[in-house]
């Protein structure tokens, strides 16, 4: 018995990914702006917690651009056949209706092209976390670097995750109807 | 503003009542943990994994308005036919990107940079990346 098609489980794939990716930033974005820990154990711990949900945010990032590129992005933009019905191919769907051309043209546009940019921020911010940790513990100009670059990964990932819902809302999307 | 404190790096933070040592930083600060390197490790690894996403953000963002710009550009891009031309500026900008740390880290990682020039051209490039990825300017470059 198939629960799934391939395209909803990795539609289900791409959106777990979120969950990484919220509990990363947490935790990296917490140790990173904390600094009332003075004990050497507790820093030891925070240091910890910071270079692994960095790495977390970065994979995770990582693997929904993957997975959005060559996963769920080609079934969103597929062509339906010549006379067919649009009603499996969102991209086709949203442009043949005025009303909804937008959520393609900028929607769309946008989320495609602005999570591209995240796994390049939150990398950066994950290896100097891990590779410089004693640095980042102890040069507060250095963290407060990461944490603009790790914030605007998240916001970034935020548009992409936003728009992506909307779309999904808007677009035929037979996976929601399960 | 800037993405990016553009302070000077120059020394680490010194907490507040830790005596200096006698390498002239704070005790605390020789005390403290999270990375397996030594405290006195120089920034330029540092700015050179910042200044790599920043490339890797603008590479990203010039792909995008050259594939607007040019059918032949978008064609070159389309690697994968199901994914299009958004396939190959993922795979562009992620081999700039990673030959670009590549050659920065090998370059700065034993450098001590001032952090003002690092935290500037990061902003820039991450700025680049950001606005060339945003639909309704890069749409104006459409052919």
């Amino acid at each position: 018995m198939n629960l799934l098609s391939g395209g909803e489980f990795f539609l289900l794939l791409h959106l777990g990914l979120g969950i990484g990716f919220i509990h990363g930033f947490a935790g990296g974005i917490a140790t990173l702006v904390d600094r009332t820990t003075t004990r050497l154990a507790e820093t030891r711990l925070k240091a910890r917690v910071r270079a692994a949900s960095t790495l977390l945010m970065a994979a995770a990032l990582w693997g929904a651009v993957i997975s959005g590129t060559w996963l769920v992005y080609p079934g969103y933009r597929a062509e339906p056949p010549e006379g067919a019905a649009t009603a499996a191919y969102p991209k086709a769907d949203l442009l043949a209706n005025e009303d909804l051309a937008f959520w393609h043209d900028f929607g769309m546009e946008w989320k495609e092209h602005v999570a591209w940019l995240t796994p390049f921020l939150a990398t950066a911010v994950a290896f100097v976390a891990i590779r410089y940790g004693r640095r980042v513990s102890s040069d507060k100009l250095i963290r407060s670097s990461l944490i603009r670059l790790f914030t605007v990964a998240a916001l970034a990932s935020v548009v992409a995750a936003g728009l992506g819902a909307a779309i999904n809302k808007v677009a035929p999307n037979l996976f929601l109807d399960l | 503003m800037s993405l990016i404190d553009e302070r000077s790096s120059g020394a680490p933070e010194r907490r507040p009542g830790a005596p200096p040592s006698r390498h002239g930083r704070p005790a605390a600060e020789l005390a403290d943990t999270g990375g397996s390197r030594s405290a006195t490790e120089p920034n330029g690894g540092i700015a050179a994994a910042l200044l790599a996403a920043g490339i890797g953000c603008a590479a990203f963002g010039v792909l995008v308005v050259l594939a607007e710009a040019s059918g032949a550009v978008k064609d070159a891009l389309t690697v994968s036919e199901g994914a299009g031309p958004l396939s190959g500026k993922g795979l562009g900008a992620t081999v700039l990107w990673a030959v670009a740390w590549a050659v920065l880290h090998a370059t700065l990682r034993n450098r001590e940079l001032p952090w003002r020039p690092v935290a500037r051209t990061t902003t820039a490039l991450i700025a680049v990346g950001l606005v060339a990825t945003f639909p309704p300017v890069f749409q104006l470059f459409a052919h």
